[in-house]
């Protein structure tokens, strides 16, 4: 056998003993996953109001790391897969924490005209020149 | 990767011995370097859907009435119903890999064919809700028309959009997912699989967990508003 990296060879000294979950597990997490299923439905046709929405992808995220840990493995799985898969979960985190930040301090001709919320500005600390309930002056002339 | 194609026809019963590429120290490596590129790929996967993710947390936060209302108008039933046909095909994808490796090729096949079953089946509960919006006119943007006063919200062709091209976008990996896992079952059929050699079964069934992955966010995000 001819070259051999020698990353790889260093990798296959620290490669042993790697476990593999069997069925039991899958199993388990099945059940889980059923049961959380369930409990989303339930809690999600009580339409609440304002925190709905949030308990719905707490389960969600709750649900989607077990899938992600245990059947695909990665759980028992090196270094390297973690994170990509961490950064990858940052990276959506990111872009969606940073577009929310920006559409929520717009001020409102840049917004839909009959889009929430309907109180603007948002409250950001900052004074903006369109403030009121009635809407903004025009910015060209109607007429 | 495994290297079958070039391996020479093997007696009836024995699975082929993978060949690891020479720039590998062990299988083992090997096996770690694929899974490691499945992941990178599964991490453009999630970057895509985010996309989706984001304009629909957007355009919820402006039209938080309008997107309320229409979720109200998806069918809850078929939507759950979907959900447990999807968490226990991935279960059944999980279980393929086990059996794989216990060079257990007979129930790799069966438990493909059961996960590339409920994949259909997801497809036609799919089917039956896209033809009633198509049907009462719940359409994307423009092209809404349903006159039901309900739906007279603003936002409410826009929650149609995003969830017509999530979904879209979702089922079209379903697609590929059952020709990934159907040719994987093919592989399976010929005994392909061991201890020794599994990374096709384990990466084709990642593929699949990501499907379900996916649709675990969808739905809570679509049905459940």
């Amino acid at each position: 056998m001819s070259a051999i990296a020698n990353e790889s060879s260093k990798e296959a000294q620290e490669m042993r003993h790697e476990q593999h979950s069997g069925p039991g597990v899958y199993v388990i997490i099945w059940v889980a996953l059923m049961i959380l299923t369930v409990v989303t439905v339930v809690t999600g046709r009580m339409h609440m109001p304002d925190w709905g929405l949030a308990l719905a992808l707490v389960i969600a995220s709750v649900k989607g790391t077990l899938v992600a840990l245990y059947f695909m493995h990665l759980s028992e799985h090196q270094g390297a897969n973690r994170l990509v898969f961490g950064c990858s979960m940052l990276f959506v985190v990111l872009l969606l924490l940073f577009t929310l930040f920006d559409i929520g301090t717009r001020f409102r001709p840049t917004l839909a005209p009959n889009g929430h919320p309907s109180q603007w500005p948002v409250a950001t600390g900052q004074s903006l020149p369109y403030e009121g309930t009635q809407g903004p002056a025009p910015l060209v002339p109607t007429h | 990767m495994q290297s079958n194609a070039a391996a020479p026809a093997h007696p009836a019963g024995v699975p082929p011995v993978p060949q690891v590429a020479a720039h590998f120290a062990s299988l083992d490596v090997q096996q770690h370097a694929a899974r490691l590129g499945m992941w990178l790929f599964l991490a453009t996967e999630i970057l895509l859907f985010a996309g989706l993710f984001v304009i629909y947390a957007n355009y919820r936060f402006m039209f938080h009435d309008g997107f309320a209302a229409a979720s109200r108008h998806l069918d809850l039933m078929l939507g759950t119903v979907n959900t447990i046909v999807l968490i226990t095909s991935s279960f059944t994808a999980a279980m393929a890999v086990h059996y794989a490796k216990e060079a257990k090729n007979k129930m790799v096949v069966v438990m493909f064919v059961l996960t590339i079953l409920m994949a259909l089946g997801f497809l036609v509960i799919k089917y039956f809700e896209y033809s009633h919006k198509f049907h009462v006119g719940q359409l994307p943007g423009p092209y809404f028309s349903d006159p039901n006063p309900e739906l007279q919200v603003a936002g409410v062709p826009m929650y149609y959009a995003i969830y017509f091209l999530s979904t879209g976008l979702h089922g079209f990996h379903v697609v590929i997912g059952m020709i990934v896992l159907g040719w994987i079952t093919i592989k399976a059929n010929r005994n392909e699989f061991s201890g020794r050699n599994y990374t096709a079964v384990e990466l084709g069934s990642m593929y699949w967990h990501l499907v379900d992955l996916v649709w675990i966010f969808l739905f809570p995000m679509l049905y459940l508003i």
